[in-house]
């Protein structure tokens, strides 16, 4: 199941403080010309090097491709050796020297992460870019894998959770390619994936041109363009990414699936926000946080302290692609308390857009300005932060440090930003899971995901 | 004998390495600072901390409660509520609580009203429930919330259960910390206030207070508390049943998607030195069993052949008394539970009885050691911090993060191995092959 990296930008940040040397993003090249995002990181615990690479992907939006061979593939590709080394020579190398490499495959790219000590350079990146190059795919490790996923997918069908999501992605998407991608709804895909697959998968997508790279840490700007030659040297250029426009369909629906099997009862209300590019990241997480905290929010007040229908409600933001962003608001509820709980949480809605209380202002604002301060000491988390700014079309090298964006955003940005970006409450799905076909007077009542159509 | 001339050795090297150590890792400073109203009060200053924040740990949790199971958790709600919420404003969201077995934990952060005015809201946790009775009972409801959202729809929640009520048998941990829904729905708001009355009182608690605070102000803030009765520290629960035990059970589990192997052993820690020694030898012990190396799992489970597609470890000191090794595992394609069983049994009891090449402790010790010095400065008196509260929370010794860094240096080999073979002693062990149900 694909796991966006689900607005990852909203708590990290490019920072620095008097303690530490000031901080630069600059746009650097390689010695073979190879553009990339350069940040120096040195000083007070920090003695690492991160490298980040986005390789895009169409993979998922052509119907003739297998949606699960992307996330066998990039859990294969790094778990089978080289030529010369075993799986656990290469695991016993990096956990001795506490280095980490992963490949993360979502619908729009597949983001590769390597973490290093400085003088652990040469051997790491060797065995990274064979390992890139000539994936060992051995079929026994293919099977595992291949395995584990299925396991990890089906369980995650067993939780009435899921089945909500799936349904929303679903009624927001439709039964489109990139849905198929997110949710593999057909689950007998998996089993379907073969060795061949996952070479076709890796010889059009781990490719060396298109590519977003960022490299930060304890380097220079001259050995951090060596270091990324050498970890793509010998991979050919691809083809040219092309994906097909997603239209989501965000009018308002209410649904209830029935499930007899669910131990509880869960809904979730939908909306369309306003897509990564446009800004406003800070405002709208920090909108969010202000409306779904414990204790004295106002949703929490609304469903647990005065309903008391829940134990509490979460509101978010998800992206599904860089395109498309979702408002969620979620949590699980009293069965007979459900048709309540949809109203109440309505009214909520309705009142906070458009007059929030901004008494916790200023307080969750200086912690977000702090936990975005804290989090980017640390080099790895520095280069996530500026591969998403890259690949959202936001220039890393003129962004303004995002705990300097955080400490001046004031209560009226907030206002506006809730008055103008987020739907109104009448523009709001609702999305439940019961095992009650009655819990929710009026909705339209499916037992299948699949039947969502008959509710539009 | 042999472990005799070692530990000279030890003690030798350690003082040396403890006087370089002194220079590279200045100790945070944790005070102690008397108190008439708590059993102890720590103080750990941080100028730098974003966040002042004080715990509020009382050494009774679910595993002391005689009551209905998952009773000292919803006392802990009703506390919170009492101490924290007004119908009016609801409660500041920098609060919190929570339940283990070991203990109740409340949480407040040290906001501009200052340590006096937290310290005493933080404080009325213990003063006896003022909801009102429609409200308090409604609370109930929100647990079942609480454990629909943690744990309905658990798959292997059910094989978890038989472990832990068979590993302890009739000991506290085998209790549920959140209890099941039919006992949740029927809480008895008497039992509840008899509950809080006995486990809620300042006399037998721990204030842990940290961040931008000094000795002198925490001093000022505790003399305006009332003094406490006095009275002897109350006398931990029975955690596990004393009698050895050697449990297995093969069956299927409906709605499990994968075969699960699960198997635990908790025996009595023994003699492995100082709470700092002990700890390292746990870590040094985990790490390199869990590890690639000769003598670790990883090998022969997942690696040489294909055994186990997945598997984790776990190797943990429990309240102080009793080492807990735990270990889960998945077959890979074709790998019947029982091959599994087999395998993992034959790779454990011979590292267990060999003991782990030098080669591969020095290599992990060296790895520990590394994440150690790899915390910076800045960080380390909130690392000092987490690190005492979940020692106190878990009813473990407190073993600040630089006597567990002076460790790494003191620990040996046999030291190490001496610690492996009382795993192979007797102590109480569960194994569970769980099988894929209709």
């Amino acid at each position: 199941m694909i796991r966006w990296i689900v607005a990852l930008v909203l708590v990290l940040g490019l920072g620095s403080c008097k303690d530490d040397p000031v901080r630069e993003v600059v746009l650097a090249q390689t010695p073979e010309g190879r553009s990339f995002y350069f940040m120096e990181a040195r000083g007070k615990g920090v003695d690492q090097v991160a490298m980040t690479i986005a390789w895009p992907t169409d993979w998922v939006y052509d119907a003739g491709n297998n949606p699960a061979v992307p996330h066998i593939a990039a859990q294969t590709i790094l778990s089978g050796g080289t030529e010369d080394l075993r799986p656990q020579d290469v695991m016993t190398f990096f956990n001795d020297h506490n280095a980490f490499g992963r490949l993360d495959a979502t619908v729009d790219h597949v983001i590769g992460r390597l973490v290093f000590a400085p003088e652990d350079r040469p051997q790491v990146i060797a065995i990274a870019n064979e390992m890139l190059v000539t994936p060992q795919l051995d079929p026994d490790w293919v099977t595992r894998m291949t395995e584990d996923f299925r396991a990890r997918v089906e369980d995650s069908w067993t939780q009435s959770s899921t089945h909500m999501w799936v349904l929303a992605r679903r009624a927001i998407l439709g039964d489109v390619p990139i849905w198929r991608g997110i949710d593999l709804p057909d689950r007998s895909v998996i089993a379907q994936v073969t060795p061949a697959d996952l070479k076709a998968w890796h010889a059009t997508t781990i490719v060396g041109n298109n590519l977003t790279i960022v490299v930060t840490g304890a380097l220079s700007a001259q050995d951090a363009g060596e270091a990324v030659d050498s970890l793509l040297a010998g991979l050919p250029d691809g083809p040219a990414v092309q994906k097909p426009t997603t239209e989501p369909d965000f009018e308002p629906i209410t649904v209830l699936l029935h499930r007899p099997e669910a131990e509880k009862t869960l809904v979730a209300f939908t909306g369309e926000l306003p897509s990564a590019d446009r800004g406003h990241d800070f405002e709208t997480h920090l909108a969010l946080q202000l409306f779904a905290r414990s204790g004295d929010g106002p949703l929490f007040e609304a469903v647990r302290t005065n309903l008391r229908a829940s134990y509490g409600f979460g509101a978010w933001y998800a992206n599904m692609n860089r395109a498309i962003r979702v408002l969620n608001i979620a949590g699980e509820v009293e069965t007979a308390k459900l048709q309540e709980t949809v109203d109440v949480v309505r009214e909520t809605y309705s009142a906070y857009r458009t007059g929030p209380e901004t008494q916790a202002f200023a307080g969750m604002r200086d912690d977000l300005a702090a936990d975005v301060k804290e989090n980017t000491q640390n080099p790895d988390v520095a280069a996530d932060v500026i591969l998403q700014l890259a690949l959202d079309g936001l220039d890393p090298a003129q962004a303004t440090p995002f705990e300097q964006q955080v400490k001046e955003m004031t209560p009226q940005a907030l206002t506006d930003t809730l008055t103008t970006a987020f739907p109104a409450a009448q523009s709001l799905s609702v999305i439940a899971v019961s095992a009650d076909a009655d819990a929710l007077p009026g909705a339209c009542v499916i037992t299948e995901i699949a039947q969502i159509e008959r509710c539009k | 004998m042999g472990r005799m001339r070692i530990v000279a050795f030890g003690v030798g090297f350690g003082l040396l390495a403890a006087a370089l150590l002194a220079l590279l890792w200045p100790k945070p400073p944790i005070y102690q600072v008397p108190s008439q109203t708590f059993h102890s009060v720590l103080v750990i200053p941080d100028a730098k901390a974003n966040e002042s924040l004080m715990h509020l740990v009382f050494p009774s949790g679910e595993a002391a409660n005689p009551y209905e199971e998952g009773l000292a958790h919803y006392v802990e709600h009703l506390a919170f509520l009492s101490a924290f919420h007004t119908p009016a404003a609801g409660w500041d969201h920098h609060s919190n609580a929570w339940t283990s077995a070991f203990s109740t934990v409340y949480r407040r952060a040290i906001g501009p009203e200052g340590m006096g005015s937290a310290l005493r809201e933080l404080t009325s946790v213990a003063e006896p429930i003022s909801l009102e009775q429609r409200f308090a009972l409604e609370e109930r409801d929100i647990v079942l919330r609480e454990y629909e959202r943690s744990l309905a729809e658990h798959t292997l929640y059910p094989a978890l259960r038989d472990v832990d009520q068979t590993l302890y048998g009739a000991g506290g941990l085998s209790r549920s910390v959140i209890g099941a829904p039919n006992e949740i729905a029927g809480f008895s708001l008497d039992d509840a206030r008899a509950l809080h009355q006995q486990s809620h009182r300042l006399s037998q608690a721990t204030l842990l207070i940290y961040g931008d605070v000094n000795k002198a102000e925490v001093k000022q803030a505790l003399t305006r508390l009332p003094a406490s009765p006095k009275e002897q520290r109350s006398v931990p629960p029975v955690w596990v049943a004393p009698a050895p035990l050697s449990d297995r059970r093969a069956y299927p589990l409906d709605g499990l998607t994968e075969g699960t192997f699960l198997y635990r052993k908790i025996v009595p820690l023994g003699d492995c030195g100082t709470p700092a020694e002990c700890s390292m030898i746990l870590r040094i012990a985990y790490a390199a069993l869990d590890s690639t190396r000769e003598g670790g799992l990883a090998g022969p489970l997942r690696f040489d052949a294909f055994i186990a597609r997945r598997f984790s470890l776990g190797l943990d000191m429990i309240a102080g008394q009793y080492a807990l090794l735990s270990f889960e595992a998945a077959p890979d394609t074709g790998v019947s539970l029982a091959e599994l069983e087999r395998v993992f049994f034959e790779t454990l009891k011979g590292t267990l009885r060999a003991g782990l090449p030098h080669d591969t402790i020095e290599r992990t010790r060296a790895r520990i050691v590394a994440d150690l010095d790899d915390i910076p400065e800045d960080a380390r008196p909130s690392r000092t911090h987490d690190h005492v509260l979940f020692a106190i929370s878990t009813a473990n010794p407190i073993v600040p993060l630089v006597e567990l860094r002076q460790a790494a240096e003191t620990v040996s080999t046999l030291d190490v191995n001496a610690f492996l073979t009382t795993l192979l002693g007797d102590g109480r062990e569960v194994t569970r092959l769980i099988s894929v149900g209709g």
